[in-house]
């Protein structure tokens, strides 16, 4: 009985998940959504990385020190030219360092956004599709509810909480100091909000996906050989809806940077004097007319990002999905 | 008066006593003064209420003013006059404040004004339930702190012995009582109107001033038209109507386009104005009596530290601000404004100097600097901008301040509650035209409380509140100003505050628009302005 259950358990296969392994990496970079996406989000990532280097070799300005020199007779912002490239802002910094390292913290917030929100779509729609029933029930109105409420509104709701005041997690006369969380702004907490708001989109997808490939045979064979759940789900639904996962990563990185400038705008992102994408708009919108190169920068910064995570989202999902034509 | 959010750029309560006219080709104006049109005006925000028990910002107690109007009121500088009291009197003591009220005032709704209605509104301040700003103002009168612990129906101080005659009594002589009785708080207000409406009384405002409401549509717009019963002397224009929701970049370009009459402009709308040679005499620039701060809690460590304090004055640069500020700002040295005819040769110099700002550290015992939190109103520009120069300054000597923006109505509720704001970003505008709105009012130790505090450094000097109590009990002026001067002298040797500048207004006015000079009090006059009906607008063409 033994060698039988061995020598089918060697014969148990995976199918192979619908992208080409293969080639993959040429296939991507045949496809000019990929490369435009790609190559714009590889360019900022390499200038985010670059930023200190480049401030430490003089080419760059400190995005946070203030220097009367950057300001004119008047007070106001310098124009672009001379020793700043991009022009200056109110408080006299450099407007290109500043976006250059505006670029870190959008980058930065909204990957780790992304992967935040990415894990818990993943876990929910993974656990609603497989299980079903009164679980996948209780997840799906859960996840229901989260979407009726728009996601910008519940990040504003949750900056609101981050005011500096002490979250005691336990009784209040265990006094447990290390169970106290202080509710402050910064980048992790502005990421966790981020990545706490954006997951209920990828929920229903995989999920989809899940209950499609939970009834196809490998999966059926290998629970007749008594495969578990857990080895079910990571050896065999995971891979399969990883290309998916991965088109939806790129896409959500996009709102999470969109999600993440929009708060900087209102004033409850990244605190100051961080430069922030979303801040310098804000901060530059009265200089609209005297020094409008404070908000344009910026803003094409935005859009250039988001319009290339979306490219790359589309071109991914081509690629990896040889059955979706355009 | 604490700012709010509507002291952004161009927003402040009261203003200083001169205005520099950037004059260049400034048109004549003709004489004598026109009446008639209407006058139109741009906010950023809806106000909140022009209830006068509540208003208590920048641009709704000149509106209030409008609609309301009390017993004394300031002349066109900054002396009192009688308003709809015909004369008044104060005893010997100090303490009865005696007026006969003028027969001819009438509210809007014809009923004639009587003593009755002042001691009702007064009462209404005082009363907890009102929750008004202005309560700490009447605490003075005799049996007013009976009447706020619910101990008493009635304030005892405040007597109507017939319909013309009113009667306070104070508990003890305060010269600053008369000042007070020309705020906003202390205006008539119809007992029965309010008695009917009860706390819908903001939405049927009926006063005794020039002007009356006809139209409030909340976050949209006001409207004035002139009340028909008013007998004093008549506003200029048949109306001010008021558009909410225009900001100073949008009011900026209407006033070019000849949409609005005045707007209260940001440094950055101000020098666009200033620098095209067409439009720089729109512009206004009114220094006001306010001084903008960093205060250091005395009670909390580090700050508990004097030499701490001092050295946190000797590292913040003071002479970037105005530039920071583009122009409109000038330099604070001390406590009191110099706006309001104040100045104090003893007040100890705390120049730039981060060198000594180090030793003084380190004799304090911190010779690696220490981490802080600096809180500050994040909506309103100002005072935002000079948190992020001071952290700046800070970080020279070691100090390490991570900024923490609070929205305004937290961070007032903050800053005056005890043990809970160690360093913060502020500002006072003045109440009224006396050195003790700064100094007693932020710096008199007896008056701490544990919330709703203005001292928000919780400075509490012995020698000091001997100094204020003794000029506030009614010296004469120069014995008044000495004691003022040696206290303010004293404040800044023990170091609870960094003053850091005097707010400049930029106001942008249409050239139709005439009578502008602004109030030293007030600020604005709204019933003063006029309007030239033959001026073209030759921009809008």
């Amino acid at each position: 009985m033994d060698a039988v259950a061995i020598d089918i358990r060697a014969r148990e296969t995976t199918p192979a998940p619908p992208a080409p392994a293969p080639g993959l990496a040429a296939a991507l970079w045949r496809h000019r959504l990929v490369r435009a996406g790609g190559g714009i989000v590889i360019l900022f990532t390499l200038l985010a990385l670059a930023a200190p280097l480049l401030t430490r070799w003089h080419v760059l300005h400190e995005p946070i020190r203030q220097d009367l020199s950057g300001l004119d007779a008047d007070g106001m912002p310098r124009p672009p030219g001379g020793a700043y490239l991009l022009g200056t802002d109110s408080l006299g910094r450099d407007v290109l360092s500043r976006v250059i390292y505006g670029t870190r913290v959008s980058l930065a917030v909204g990957t780790a956004a992304m992967l935040t929100a990415t894990v818990i779509g993943l876990a929910i729609g993974l656990l609603s599709g497989f299980y079903g029933g009164k679980l996948d029930l209780g997840l799906m109105r859960f996840t229901d509810i989260n979407l009726s409420v728009p996601a910008v509104l519940l990040a504003i709701a949750f900056a609101g909480l981050m005011d500096g005041k002490t979250l005691h997690l336990h009784p209040a006369w265990l006094h447990w100091p290390f169970l106290d969380v202080q509710l402050k702004r910064g980048i992790v907490s502005i990421f966790l909000i981020i990545g706490l708001v954006c997951w209920p989109g990828m929920v229903r997808v995989i999920r989809a996906q899940v209950l499609s490939l939970k009834e196809r045979e490998f999966i059926q064979a290998s629970r007749a050989l008594g495969a578990s759940d857990a080895r079910l789900i990571f050896r065999h639904l995971l891979p399969n809806v990883l290309p998916t996962v991965i088109v939806l990563a790129a896409m959500t990185t996009a709102n999470t940077i969109l999600l993440e400038a929009g708060l900087g705008y209102l004033g409850i992102g990244v605190p100051p004097p961080a430069p922030t994408w979303g801040s310098m708009i804000a901060d530059g919108q009265p200089y609209f007319i005297t020094a409008p190169m404070i908000v344009i920068v910026p803003g094409v910064a935005v859009v250039l990002t988001v319009l290339a995570f979306n490219l790359l989202g589309q071109g991914l999902q081509e690629v990896l999905d040889p059955n979706r034509t355009r | 008066m604490k700012p709010d959010q509507h002291l952004r750029p161009g927003l402040a309560l009261l203003c200083g006593l001169l205005v520099f006219s950037a004059s260049a080709g400034t048109p004549a104006a003709p004489d004598p003064p026109r009446r008639g049109g209407t006058l139109r005006l741009a906010e950023p925000t809806d106000l909140r209420s022009l209830d006068p028990a509540i208003a208590y910002d920048s641009e709704s107690t000149p509106l209030v003013h409008l609609l309301f109007r009390g017993l004394l009121e300031y002349d066109d500088g900054v002396n009192l006059v009688p308003g709809q009291a015909k004369d008044w009197n104060i005893s010997a003591d100090g303490k009865t404040y005696t007026f006969h009220l003028r027969r001819d005032a009438r509210f809007s709704n014809g009923r004639a004004v009587e003593a009755d209605d002042y001691v009702f509104a007064f009462e209404r301040v005082l009363n907890p339930a009102a929750a008004s700003p202005g309560q700490g103002f009447f605490t003075g009168i005799e049996g007013a702190a009976d009447f706020v612990a619910g101990k008493a129906a009635h304030v005892s101080g405040l007597r109507a012995p017939d319909r013309q005659t009113l009667v306070i009594q104070l508990a003890k002589p305060q010269f600053t009582f008369q000042y007070v009785l020309a705020m906003t708080f202390a205006v008539a207000v119809p007992r029965d109107v309010v008695q009917r409406y009860g706390k819908d009384f903001q939405y049927h405002l009926a006063g005794s001033g020039p002007y009356r409401l006809t139209e409030w549509r909340r976050g949209v717009r006001w409207h004035f038209a002139r009340n028909a019963y008013y007998t004093g002397p008549d506003g200029y224009v048949d109306a001010v109507d008021i558009r909410v929701g225009v900001d100073d970049v949008t009011g900026a370009m209407m006033l070019e386009r000849n949409e609005v009459d005045r707007v209260l402009a940001g440094p950055p709308q101000a020098v666009h104005f200033a620098r095209d040679r067409r439009l720089r005499w729109w512009l206004t620039r009114v220094p006001t009596v306010s001084t903008d701060y960093l205060f250091m809690n005395v009670e909390m460590p580090p700050f508990d530290n004097v030499l701490v304090r001092r050295a946190v004055n000797d590292a913040v640069d003071k002479s970037r601000l105005p530039r920071l500020s583009g122009g409109f700002a000038s330099a604070a040295c001390g406590i009191v404004p110099p706006a309001m005819a104040w100045t104090n040769a003893s007040l100890p110099r705390y120049d730039y100097d981060p060198a000594k700002a180090r030793a003084l550290l380190r004799e304090a015992g911190f010779p690696n600097g220490f981490k802080t939190t600096l809180s500050y109103m994040g909506d309103n520009p100002i005072l935002a901008r000079l948190a992020e120069d001071i952290q700046q300054d800070l970080q020279q000597v070691g100090i390490e301040a991570a900024l923490r923006p609070v929205n305004s109505a937290a961070f007032d509720e903050e800053v005056s509650s005890r043990h809970r704001v160690p360093f913060g970003v502020w500002g006072w505008f003045q109440d009224y035209p006396d050195p003790s709105d700064f100094l007693d009012v932020l710096f008199n130790g007896r008056y701490l409380t544990d919330t709703d505090c203005n001292n928000t450094s919780f400075y509490n000097n012995p020698a000091v509140n001997g100094l204020l109590d003794q000029a506030m009990a009614g010296l004469s002026a120069p014995d008044r100003q000495r004691l003022f001067q040696q206290a303010e002298t004293q404040i800044m040797q023990d170091a609870p505050w960094v003053p850091l500048i005097h707010e400049v207004l930029p106001v942008l006015y249409h050239p139709r628009v005439h009578g502008t000079r602004p109030h030293p009090v007030w600020l604005w006059r709204f019933e003063w302005m006029w309007l030239d009906p033959d001026y073209s607008n030759e921009l809008s063409k």
